[in-house]
């Protein structure tokens, strides 16, 4: 009986250690960087958010292609995209993203009789109550100390729950690296004080990305002024990305 | 005993498995895991190792100052250099030190050349971009300029730093100085869908108030071929009302008039420049006014004046048509439905409607010391709201 | 709500849960199936089913130890499928998938062990060689066989298929709870979906019995135990009324509802799945099987007919089972999550996850079920 049983075991056990050594191996190979390592407390007084402002974008696509380059994101895989609605005068609506708008659009879907369009930037909603963060089995989906939702992709097994979780498609499972990825809101740059990548390249200032916990920041100035929706609210995972005149159609 | 032997093997060797796993779990435990959470701290770390690719425009404007405070003054000034020249990393990283950073000079060539499609996924017109964007159909756009060659591409005229432009495609255009949505006028959907603005029919026009300037504009020969809005930005409630784009700039003439290969050469009419104004030495050549100086009169009459009666233009014909009575809630455009006949004549004695006097330099004048010669200097804010809910 | 448009949100044109995810719950269903089936015997005492009880908890063994090999070929990083045992994040349903796995197959490995240790020492004793090694490493050295411990054995038997029972639900229930607790999609969140996979479970679990019983039966012409027969294929009458009643219920109240949800599944069910759900998992799989086992449960005629009935019909369940396995799991995924288009899939022929692989991955366990039935047999033997 226990043969079959330990063979499962230490099967595991060679697969996962070997997986350890690899992963650690990764780890020390990079730790030559001269970079400030940060601080749990640090962290903990910020709380990154973002704001679209859904009636200045132009749906030009820089966005997206600025962050597929930070990101060296794959190919049909997006995690920032644009989306167009329009809306005719028989109240049809019509939505489409070619290509997630990386190369922005081409033709409009009605000829004539359009009664309202507009452009909506999708990114990661990093919600407080991410459905994404909940299911996944082994913690490699978390919420870091400043409100940003990361993927731990040396610990991530790619089972893909978190993308079926996820009620607005914002991750996906890249499949060169076997690992789900998504919006890290460019982790990479907000602590060296950069902007993300699609903030950093929206020429109409369409995204506002800034520190929540911050009274006197531009985006709580912000929030404080305008009027906001939020995609799904009704599914209870509280998003943080709050949108500028969102219409009802758009979900 | 003996007989219950192997099922305390059995038990043995399971609690040992357990005992194992328990020990070999904690001993594979990823480091610095549950220091701060359920996830593996060190993975926050590791994540801010990656590198910063696209470079702040702040980062271009160290060493292209000249060309980063052009490019801030103009119509582009929101638009970070990444969009149009990538992103940037191994540039920046090349001219900061050419020979650690491993990096051959091809590399490190931004990206210069721009196609149709590149300036095209901003300016496009689609339906979907707000109407306040500047953004052109191609074809259109090339027939209006009378550009023959359809390759010619957008920075042959317009430079991405700054963009000089006509305002012939945007929808700036206003219906009233201050009629500004539709609910404004219409209480029921209108049958035709006027999303162009621009195609609604007019109710006020420039020559309403600017009847000389109009007047004179039209016998002079860009009249074929310009409207006002095309120059001036249109009337909006702030400091640029009226306004003309980049204040007659040369650039913005040359738009159209300047030789250019792929352009008709015949009409418009076409110079040479810079060597057009290179023989003539009265000329400053820093004015950037340059053209007006000259060609002043080959627009239209500069000084401007407002003439006309306060409800000029089409208001009898049309506009009289929309005026409806509060509280009869009918159409009725008798002028006892604003005014009041005592309400003008028991100071000034003028005649209800405004006669010819009144336009007339006295009453002009009294209007203009109050401020703005808009309905509202004698009429009340409530007065325009008793017809327009 | 206009769906001519087909819209998608972007990362939604891959299917990222494949058809592996499909014969997952499958063959976990068929292992908690037939896992019941052997416990009515030996926890209920239901002698009728002596002939099958062995050979059902063998079989759920054979399945069981391959339930995870489609999971693992599924899974970006295998190689790290340790770490849901090492770092189990207790919020999510997935991370008991180990310990709930691990303590059922140590169950069902137990109970195999001690219903057939007294036959492996009997093995031992006649074999020589490399074999008699083997048969000694599974008997743990001790050749200690008499009534006393035959009674201990049986005792323990019954305890762990007592304790087994709610394990092979929850290791079932649990999938179906994956499924219906994602509030995400919307052709999966219902409360129903894990009653649902339970039952399906024990449908397939009877069917894949009742087949394989009465395929090996004739091919070896072997006397079949009708009774244990005829009481098998009325409870697959009755698991399965259940099972496709529940199925239906769940999209009847749906509809009912009128939410908005039900503006895209309605679209879903007459579009992209029209044939796999309407037509097969509940016309052609679901209806005929139902009138064919009403027929046999009913009427009493020749035994040959109708045992060939009940096999039909035990087949087209199986099928259905998948067929349900596949509508909801692929269905789902075609949805998309904006609620206004439908995404593609097909597996691809030679894929990593692919179709031939599916077939390889559904019939190892059948292969491997027929070597165990070489080691230690669980039907007798010809009849002299």
């Amino acid at each position: 009986m226990d043969n079959i049983e330990r063979r499962q075991f230490l099967k595991l056990g060679i697969y996962s250690s070997a997986g350890l050594l690899v992963g650690s191996f990764f780890a020390f190979s990079k730790g030559n960087d001269k970079i400030d390592v940060l601080e749990y407390d640090d962290l903990l007084k910020f709380d990154w958010g973002y704001v679209v402002d859904t009636t200045k974008c132009i749906g030009c696509g820089s966005c997206v292609r600025a962050c597929s380059v930070e990101n060296s994101v794959p190919d049909t895989f997006y995690r920032t995209w644009v989306e167009r609605f329009e809306i005719d005068n028989h109240e049809i609506v019509r939505v489409d993203s070619p290509k997630g708008a990386i190369e922005s659009f081409k033709e409009d879907n009605f000829k004539s009789d359009i009664s309202k369009a507009f452009f909506v930037p999708k990114i990661c909603n990093h919600c407080y109550n991410s459905a994404c963060t909940q299911v996944c089995p082994v913690g490699a989906s978390y919420h870091s100390p400043d409100g940003v939702v990361l993927i731990d992709k040396a610990h991530c097994i790619g089972c893909g729950y978190c993308v079926q979780a996820c009620p607005y498609g914002c991750r996906y499972i890249d499949h060169k690296k076997g690992t789900a990825d998504k919006c890290t809101l460019c982790y990479h740059r907000i602590h060296k004080g950069e902007e993300p990548a699609c903030v950093n390249a929206c020429p109409r200032s369409a995204r506002i990305f800034g520190n929540l916990k911050d009274p006197n920041s531009k985006i709580r100035k912000i929030l404080n002024q305008r009027r906001y929706g939020l995609l799904k609210p009704d599914l209870g995972t509280n998003p943080k990305c709050y949108y500028i005149g969102l219409d009802l159609e758009v979900v | 005993m003996r007989d219950k032997l192997h099922i305390y093997t059995v038990l043995i060797i399971l609690v040992s498995l357990i005992i194992i796993a328990a020990i070999v779990d904690t001993l594979l435990q990823p480091k610095s895991f549950n220091e701060h959470g359920h996830y593996r701290w060190d993975a926050v770390n590791e994540l801010e190792k990656q590198t910063v690719i696209n470079q702040n425009s702040k980062i271009c404007s160290e060493c292209h100052k000249d060309i980063y405070q052009l490019h801030e003054k103009d119509a582009h000034f929101s638009v970070p250099c990444v969009d149009c020249h990538g992103a940037g990393n191994l540039h920046v990283a090349y001219h900061k030190d050419s020979v650690s950073s491993n990096i051959t000079k091809e590399k490190a060539i931004l990206k210069k050349e721009f196609k149709f499609e590149g300036c095209l996924f901003c300016h496009k017109k689609l339906n979907a971009r707000p109407s306040d964007f500047p953004q052109i159909n191609q074809k259109e756009h090339y027939k209006f300029m009378h550009i023959i060659d359809s390759t010619a591409k957008c920075i042959e005229c317009h430079s991405p730093h700054e963009p000089i432009f006509l305002l012939t495609d945007s929808r700036q255009s206003r219906l009233h100085p201050i009629v500004y949505k539709c609910t404004d006028c219409h209480k029921t959907k209108p049958k035709k869908n006027f999303y162009d603005v621009a195609d609604h029919p007019k109710i006020f026009e420039c020559k309403d108030c600017h009847a000389e300037i109009v007047k004179d504009f039209n016998s002079k020969p860009h009249h074929n071929y310009v409207e006002c809005r095309t120059c001036h930005l249109f009337h909006k409630e702030s400091e640029n009302i009226g306004r003309m784009y980049k204040n007659g700039n040369a650039k913005f003439c040359l738009l159209c008039h300047e030789n250019k290969p792929f352009k008709d050469p015949k009409y418009p009419p076409k110079v040479e420049w810079p060597n057009h104004i290179s023989n003539i030495k009265s000329i400053e050549k820093t004015d950037t006014k340059i053209c007006l100086n000259c060609h002043e009169k080959q627009i239209h009459k500069m000084n401007l004046q407002l003439k006309g009666n306060p409800h000029p233009g089409n208001w009898k014909s049309e506009h009289k048509k929309f005026a409806v009575n509060k509280l009869s809630k009918k159409i009725d455009a008798s002028c006892n439905l604003c005014h009041q006949k005592d309400y003008c004549l028991s100071c000034h004695k003028v005649e209800m409607p405004h006669n010819d006097q009144f336009k007339g330099d006295d009453h002009k004048l009294v209007v203009q010391k109050k401020g703005k010669a808009l309905c509202y200097n004698c009429h009340a804010k409530e007065f325009c709201t008793t017809c327009h809910e | 709500m206009d769906l001519t448009q087909n819209f998608l949100f972007p990362n939604e044109l891959h299917i990222y849960w494949t058809v592996m995810i499909v014969l997952y719950p499958y063959i976990t269903g068929m292992v908690a199936g037939a896992f019941i089936v052997s416990s009515f015997y030996h926890v209920f005492g239901m002698e009728k089913l002596k002939s099958i009880a062995r050979y059902a908890l063998v079989a759920s063994l054979a399945f069981l130890l391959f339930a995870t090999i489609p999971l693992l070929n599924h899974l970006g990083k295998p190689e790290r499928a340790f770490n849901i045992m090492l770092t189990p994040n207790f919020t999510s349903a997935m991370s008991g998938f180990g310990f709930v796995y691990m303590t059922y197959m140590v169950i069902v490995v137990l109970e195999v062990w001690f219903s057939y240790r007294s036959e492996f020492i009997e093995k031992f004793n006649q074999s020589t060689g490399v074999a008699k090694f083997i048969y000694k490493v599974l008997i743990l050295g001790n050749t200690n066989d008499n009534e006393n411990t035959k009674r201990y054995d049986k005792k323990l038997v019954i305890f762990l298929g007592g304790v087994g029972i709610p394990i092979a639900c929850i290791l079932h229930g649990y999938v179906g709870f994956l499924f219906g607790s994602l509030k995400a999609n919307l052709w999966w969140s219902t409360p129903l979906m894990f009653i649902i996979f339970i039952f399906s479970a024990i449908v397939s679990g009877l069917a894949v019995l009742i087949f394989l019983y009465l395929f090996v039966h004739w091919k070896r012409k072997i006397k079949i135990d009708q009774e244990s027969i005829d009481l098998l294929s009325k409870w697959l009458w009755g698991f399965m009324i259940i099972a496709v009643t529940l199925e239906l219920m769940e999209v009847l109240s749906i509809s009912y509802e009128r939410t908005a949800r039900w503006a895209i599944l309605e679209q879903l069910i007459n579009g992209k799945l029209k044939i796999s759900y309407l037509y097969l998992q509940i016309g052609l799989f679901s209806i005929v099987p139902f009138l064919m086992l009403s027929v046999t449960s009913l009427a009493k005629f020749n035994v040959k007919i109708r045992n060939f009935i009940i096999w039909l019909a035990s087949g087209m369940l199986l099928l259905q089972v998948l067929l349900m396995r596949w509508n909801v799991v692929i269905g789902g995924q075609l949805v998309s999550k904006s609620m206004r288009g439908f995404t593609e899939y097909f597996p691809g022929y030679f894929d990593k996850e692919g179709i031939i692989v599916s077939f390889l991955l559904i019939f190892t366990p059948f292969l491997l079920l027929r070597a165990f039935d070489h080691y230690f047999p669980f039907f007798p033997k010809k009849d002299k």
